[in-house]
């Protein structure tokens, strides 16, 4: 995959592994591959992939069994506050952006109704960037 | 963290011209180090003093050894294979190699060269750029040694080569293994690299983690790499 | 590390190849010119052992100077020179290498010069059989077995002379870069081949004293000390030479960068 050079790789492919997650592509209790095969897949290195899963270890979103691996956390509700994370880091972003446009609460609001109501009759659906 | 690599004052001199000079260097086990520089710098004068086949002023171990014999059992370089007629076939090098190192891993060898696509029955003088810098990677990282020197492996390559070699690197080096790459071309390896070591001025200029620089700077690698020129005054 | 036998087999393959090369023209010229001559009807079996007695020093030369090649790439390929082995090792098996091929190479020489002469040998015009050495002296084959044995190592010795005296101008010549600047390394360059030159001028000398001195008096005279005098200073400048080499190669002594 491609990564923004100017951001630390391993913040990135916590992202990536995270996002796995939210979604379902990584399941509650699910094996991560080996973390040499993940450097593989991702074209980093292997110290890189063990930094981010330390990590996210440490923040007890994974669980590391001896000898057998690392596995996405069996408590959903962890993995529910992980995506009310993520979506309330993009809000955020996304706000301060308009608000830096001088847009009021009340024109954020409906903007974004206006925004999703057209992209939803447009394309059936596909809010995925 | 265990320091595999340790200089010390190293200074190097040709026709009484000096190349590199006050060295200090200290490489820890199990990292991946891009070696940065422009052409000329001593990049590869310093992996030559590393191995022990240039010979300078100054203190270089590796993991505790430090005369040039000894060190060149911990070292696998990246030799560009000048040494063999281009008659000879990818086959026989690699039984020469398997026969002078005796830490060769023949196994380990297949594996690499299935990978990469190598095929034993091709003569040295019929192969692309790209495939002769496949089989020296697939020679270099089936010694199994403590410390790995690559010298701009990617310079003049197209990029499905250079994928495949980085893929390579991922794949087989050993966990506690370090490597240092050179190239004077950053972005392509930044992602993989743990740290840089950037040589300016005849001397080790900057030695820092990649994650630390992207934290600390907000830059990317090639521009970091860049701007440590910018403004620069000296001329020699 | 890297044992001494080990290397001494990923050494002498290549070169092994490189002597069968020789061996195999060496034939052909051989059968070529043989069949042209047999084309003509003057094919004789003593014509075809003149003809091997006098390719065979060609060849030998030939032999020589690749061998002399060999050496000296060796020591300048970084290839080699990355091998972890003790400097002194690499030097003596890099040269052992070569000698084992030439004395292949020699072996074959006399095979051909045997088979020839002793097809040939009844052929002989009566006024040629003193063309082999020896032969038609009274107490011939012991003679000639001593001739040849001294020969021989009047031969290598002069052999192994001359690599290391073309070493010896080689590493000093490359190692002056290491610390001279370049107007004062043209300067000892020039010495270093006037020194070489000399030596070989001297070696040149004892090889055809010993030469001419066995061939023409040795079955007269029974003073054999002046040949003895040579070898003895052969010897000398080999064991000089070889602790300079060695010298030089340690500590200077830096192969080509790739």
């Amino acid at each position: 995959m491609q990564f923004d050079d100017k951001v630390p790789i391993y913040l990135q492919i916590k992202r990536v592994i995270y996002q796995e997650m939210v979604t379902g592509q990584l399941k509650a209790g699910e094996q991560l591959p080996a973390v040499r095969q993940l450097a593989l897949n991702l074209t980093v290195n292997v110290n890189t992939v063990q930094r981010a899963l330390s990590e996210m270890i440490t923040e007890g979103v994974l669980t590391s069994k001896r000898g057998k691996g690392n596995f996405v956390t069996e408590d959903q509700q962890r993995i529910g506050a992980l995506k009310t994370q993520l979506v309330r880091a993009q809000l955020s972003s996304f706000y301060q952006a308009l608000r830096a446009l001088n847009l009021s609460d009340e024109e954020i609001i409906t903007s974004v109704q206006h925004y999703v109501q057209r992209r939803g009759s447009q394309d059936d659906g596909h809010v995925n960037d | 963290m265990t320091a595999m690599l340790t200089i010390k004052n190293l200074k190097y001199s040709r026709n009484q011209r000096k190349i590199l000079h006050d060295v200090q260097l200290t490489l820890d086990s199990g990292k991946i180090v891009g070696l940065l520089g422009e052409n000329g710098a001593g990049k590869t004068t310093l992996m030559r003093l590393i191995t022990g086949n240039a010979k300078g002023n100054g203190t270089i171990t590796i993991n505790g050894v430090h005369t040039p014999v000894q060190r060149k059992a911990h070292v696998s370089f990246t030799d560009h294979l000048n040494g063999f007629s281009t008659g000879q076939k990818i086959n026989q090098i690699k039984h020469f190699y398997e026969l002078v190192y005796p830490d060769f891993d023949g196994q380990r060898y297949q594996e690499l060269a299935t990978f990469l696509g190598l095929d034993g029955q091709q003569k040295l003088a019929a192969l692309s750029k790209g495939t002769r810098e496949k089989l020296i990677i697939a020679l270099t990282l089936s010694r199994q040694v403590d410390l790995y020197l690559l010298d701009e492996p990617f310079s003049g390559i197209d990029s499905m080569s250079r994928k495949k070699i980085i893929n390579s690197i991922i794949k087989w080096l050993p966990e506690t293994a370090t490597l240092v790459v050179s190239d004077h071309y950053v972005a392509e390896i930044a992602p993989i690299l743990d740290e840089i070591v950037v040589i300016k001025d005849q001397t080790v200029l900057v030695h820092r983690a990649t994650d630390d620089i992207r934290d600390a700077t907000n830059m990317d690698i090639e521009t970091y790499y860049e701007h440590l020129y910018e403004g620069g005054t000296d001329h020699d | 590390m890297t044992k001494s036998w080990s290397l001494f087999k990923a050494f002498s393959w290549p070169r092994f190849i490189r002597m069968n090369w020789i061996v195999a023209f060496e034939l052909l010229i051989l059968v070529v010119s043989n069949i042209w001559t047999a084309f003509q009807g003057d094919f004789t079996s003593y014509a075809l052992f003149r003809q091997v007695s006098s390719l065979m020093f060609v060849m030998t030369f030939i032999g020589l100077v690749m061998l002399a090649v060999y050496n000296e790439r060796t020591v300048t390929a970084p290839t080699y020179r990355l091998i972890p082995i003790h400097e002194w090792k690499f030097y003596v098996v890099n040269v052992a290498a070569s000698l084992i091929n030439l004395l292949y190479l020699w072996a074959i020489q006399l095979i051909l010069y045997v088979l020839t002469l002793s097809v040939s040998f009844n052929h002989f015009p009566a006024q040629a059989s003193g063309l082999v050495f020896g032969i038609s002296h009274s107490d011939g084959l012991k003679n000639l077995t001593i001739f040849w044995t001294l020969m021989t190592v009047m031969g290598l010795l002069g052999i192994l002379v001359a690599w290391s005296t073309i070493s010896l101008v080689h590493y000093v010549t490359k190692s002056a870069g290491s610390f001279l600047p370049r107007f004062r390394q043209k300067f000892v360059n020039t010495i270093i081949y006037l020194v070489g030159v000399l030596i070989t001028v001297r070696l040149v000398n004892i090889l055809m004293g010993a030469i001419g001195y066995l061939s023409s008096r040795f079955f007269s005279t029974t003073e054999l000390s002046s040949v003895w005098l040579g070898a003895g200073v052969m010897v000398a400048i080999l064991i000089v030479e070889t602790a300079i080499n060695l010298g030089v190669l340690t500590k200077w002594g830096e192969p080509n960068s790739n």
